[in-house]
């Protein structure tokens, strides 16, 4: 069931009153969550729940082997078995026909052809699967009881779509008495009010008003139609990921439970390092913390360096879909983040060799102090990234930067290179044209979501604080209002979550 | 910067700030957070009132919802409560903002969603309903999909109707569910002839529902304002559920009196486009992966052959053989080019884009059975 469903709704108003209810009687609690996180999942298919049970047993089996192995050869053994585990589960329902179709195509080797049903959401929690047994392997955590884990892997809010929510950030608040009065309410209401009018309203707007008319016939269009609807798919991909993100932390945020943050006005981003900062934090986290390190991070000089971006970001492209438009995508964010590596070099900036462990640490030791790392951008163990150097070049820098992003949101969003290049020559034909696509409502809504990027996190902080002070009956009757606001200017139907397929 | 000690690095200055010690974060933290949160109880309490007033305010898209659901159980009981929802809403009042905002916006005045019966549609026209005699249709469900007996033969007028060049190109307008959509695109970019097309996909429709969206209504409009030349229509993969007579009978799927009324409709849609010089493209439904999809598919293409078989301005695109045929759904198919090619995205439903391209090959291959065009 989709979040902004009137039988989500329905939904969570049953759980959300019984999860309060049953708190003192954590067991209870943890039972009742599971099950109705099992339903959430078992809507979209019941078959799937087999294979989110197998994932939860397996991930605990391999982690207690892990922490109970007598040396580290042992060790290490359960945890090749547990992330090949992992890995071969999402390899087959996600890219069996990718790489079936690859080796056929290219080495002529046909293999049986099944129809494998994709799982919704199996990137996600395969992801936060290899990041447990990893996180107990490197022993920033022990395991945890079967029932804990089950609920973090299962744990509805963020099940099909993400934040990526670490093991060690979730399963202290299972072990730990929840305070009553500590429920965010204000910041919820704000977060799930954003997100209900980015999704329902601009990402399916823009959808509808210019970017698929664009991206699917661009020879029939002038390029300002061409060029507005490659604006308007930016800002419907983040309108719709980070709507639906929105919504799961401010619902999480409603059981009493603190995801990290996974957007930060990733379009005001100043160069392609601080984008990946803002944009799917909590994935771009996980590929630094179980990719990039491993694989030696900006310890091994330049040129490895220079290798381990491109790796990372390339295989965080395939994580994103089955197809080689994804891998080039990936790799071409690779390459702008490289460049801008070796701009620095070239400058002789002195970059922090970056010890893995100093970064965890940093981390874990601050959510077990009880202290918010709301952004790991701004975690102070984290390298600086790449800026310009005037101020002045800061926005040259975030007009650049956002193009550059654009352009490879032109890759992502095409189902073959030649599409994509289809697209992007059609920006530069037919300007005389009159635009068919591009009225001044679409400008409208594209201009004021990245005016949007601009507007203070100090603000959104503000507003939140207001609703934590305003009587709860108040805070209900506007956000009922904002609700029918949003359900009214909404288009007929709702469309899935782009990032579903992922 | 010291990196020997990474909790002390924390403490130290950095470009972007000033940074903390655990305890200042600690500390701020709780203080952040008894500034900014509430007690749980009445967080739950604020939490349902919305809801329980966010349903009254809009009550009457939780009917239209609950309305749009497949006849069945479920939707007798999300509509008992949307209704009893509604009835207080109307009580209080609390619908009225609703309404307005979706007035002043125009939502939901197309004919297509206004009108919800094709009966109405006819007789708005004067269409005289020709429906052929049928005999029931085996609806029978089994695991690899029962197979379509009917051949649906492509019948095109002899000789073309007109010439068509690049001052006069052809008016086509392809309509259809979600699978008109990569249709009408490879139409619209690929024939290499002169062709004027307009393309509409609305997700979710059939001739089932038109309490959701009535393609008869919206056909009759293009007529007016359009005048297609070429009207090419891909719908029939929504259609397999129960629907409701005129009278509000409901029709279980697969039963005669379901088939009857299906096939009036579809006899009542290609009726109301008939014109001297305008043709027909009627696509038919490809193999399914889920078994009891596959089922209706096959009832459907059938009951539409009949249909065609009387109406020598219809065409039937048959691409049930091209995607599985008599050995049922397959996801990659051998192509036009003797490359296998992938047919069918991940849902077992939709064709890819490739897929789509084939069948606009057929649809041009008619066409110029049917007009003399001059290659662009």
């Amino acid at each position: 069931m989709l979040f902004p469903t009137f039988t989500f709704a329905a939904f969570f108003a049953v759980v959300l009153p019984v999860s309060w209810m049953l708190r003192e009687r954590v067991t209870a609690w943890k039972l009742f969550i599971l099950a109705a996180s099992y339903y959430f999942y078992g809507y979209w298919d019941v078959r799937f729940l087999v294979l989110l049970a197998g994932m939860t047993l397996g991930n605990e089996v391999a982690a207690i082997a892990i922490h109970r192995a007598s040396n580290s050869a042992a060790r290490r053994t359960a945890l090749t078995i547990a992330v090949a585990m992992d890995l071969v589960v999402l390899g087959f329902f996600k890219y069996y026909d990718f790489f079936t179709d690859s080796l056929d195509r290219n080495l002529g080797l046909s293999s049986p052809a099944l129809d494998v049903v994709l799982p919704i959401g199996i990137s996600f929690f395969t992801f936060q699967g290899i990041s447990y047994v990893v996180d107990v392997y490197r022993q920033d955590t022990p395991p945890a009881p079967l029932l804990d884990f089950a609920v973090y892997l299962s744990f509805f809010p963020q099940l099909v779509a993400g934040p990526i929510v670490r093991a060690v950030e979730f399963l202290p608040e299972l072990r730990s008495d929840r305070v009553p009065n500590q429920v965010e309410a204000g910041r919820a209401v704000v977060l799930i009010g954003r997100g209900l009018f980015k999704k329902v309203v601009i990402a399916d707007f823009l959808g509808r008003a210019i970017v698929d008319d664009a991206f699917g016939t661009p020879g029939e269009y002038g390029g300002v139609d061409i060029l507005f609807g490659i604006y308007g798919y930016a800002i419907q991909l983040y309108a719709d990921f980070s709507g639906y993100t929105d919504m799961a932390i401010g619902i999480a945020l409603l059981l009493g439970f603190r995801f990290p943050q996974n957007f930060d006005r990733p379009y005001a981003a100043v160069s392609v390092q601080d984008f990946w900062r803002r944009w799917h934090m909590t994935l771009s986290r996980w590929l630094r913390d179980y990719l990039y390190f491993p694989l030696g991070g900006n310890r091994k000089g330049r040129l490895i360096t220079y290798r381990n971006l491109l790796i990372t970001m390339g295989l965080g492209g395939l994580w994103h879909g089955a197809a080689g438009t994804f891998v080039v995508w990936g790799v071409y964010q690779g390459l702008g983040m490289a460049g801008e590596r070796f701009i620095s070099d070239l400058r002789g900036e002195q970059d922090t060799p970056l010890d893995s462990r100093d970064v965890r640490i940093q981390e874990i030791a601050r959510l077990h102090s009880g202290a918010a790392v709301d952004a790991w951008r701004e975690d102070p163990s984290s390298p600086v990234p790449f800026t310009p150097l005037e101020v002045q070049s800061l926005w040259l820098g975030r007009l650049v930067t956002f193009h550059f992003v654009c352009i490879g949101w032109v890759i992502f969003n095409s189902d073959s290179l030649g599409r994509a290049g289809d697209v992007l020559w059609a920006v530069f034909q037919g300007w005389t044209e009159t635009p068919e696509l591009v009225n001044p409502l679409v400008v409208l809504v594209i201009a004021g979501s990245i005016a949007a990027q601009y507007v203070p996190p100090l603000l959104a902080r503000q507003w939140s604080a207001m609703f934590s002070v305003v009587h709860p009956v108040a805070v209900s009757v506007v956000f009922a209002l904002w609700i029918m606001v949003v359900v009214a200017l909404g288009p007929e139907g709702i469309s899935e979550f782009i990032y579903f397929q992922f | 910067m010291e990196h020997s000690d990474p909790l002390k690095r924390a403490t130290e200055t950095r470009e972007l700030g000033e940074t903390w010690d655990d305890d200042q974060f600690k500390d701020a933290r709780e203080k952040d957070l008894r500034q900014r949160t509430s007690d749980s109880r009445s967080a739950v309490v604020a939490a349902l009132t919305c809801l329980l007033l966010a349903a009254l305010l809009t009550s009457g898209k939780i009917v239209e919802i609950a309305e749009r659901q497949e006849f069945g159980d479920t939707r007798d009981r999300q509509l008992a409560v949307a209704e009893r929802v509604d009835r207080v809403a109307n009580f209080l009042s609390l619908n009225r903002p609703y309404d307005l905002i979706h007035d002043i916006r125009g939502a939901g005045d197309a004919a297509a969603q206004q009108i919800d019966s094709i009966d109405d549609v006819a007789a708005d026209l004067g269409i005289e309903v020709d429906v052929p005699d049928i005999d029931p249709v085996d609806d029978t469900t089994t695991d690899t999909g029962t197979t379509s007996t009917t051949s649906t033969t492509t019948t095109v007028p002899v000789g073309p109707i007109r010439s068509v060049d690049a001052d006069t190109p052809l008016s086509v307008f392809v309509g259809g569910d979600s699978q008109a959509e990569y249709l009408g695109n490879a139409v619209t970019t690929e024939s290499g002839f002169n062709l004027s097309v307009e393309v509409q996909h609305e997700i979710s429709t059939s001739l089932s529902r038109p309490d959701y969206f009535n393609w008869p209504a919206r056909l009759a409009e293009i007529i007016d304002d359009q005048d297609p030349e070429a009207v090419v229509l891909f719908i029939g993969a929504n259609d397999h559920q129960d629907m409701a007579d005129d009278e509000g009978n409901r029709l279980v799927e697969g039963t005669a009196e379901w088939q009857l009324e299906w096939t009036k409709r579809l006899a009542i849609t290609f009726d109301l486009l008939e014109a001297e010089d305008r043709h027909i493209f009627w696509v038919t439904q490809p193999p399914m992966r889920d078994g009891e999809l596959d089922s209706g598919i096959n009832q459907i293409n059938d009951l539409a052959a009949a249909v065609i078989a009387d109406r020598d301005f219809v065409s039937a695109i048959d691409i049930w053989p091209l995607f599985g045929g008599e050995s049922g759904f397959s996801e990659r198919v051998t192509g036009p080019d003797g490359d296998e090619i992938r047919a069918r995205i991940d849902d077992g439903v939709h064709l890819t884009r490739a897929a789509s391209s084939w069948v606009a090959d057929m649809v041009f291959a008619d066409m110029a059975e049917v007009w003399d065009f001059e290659t662009t």
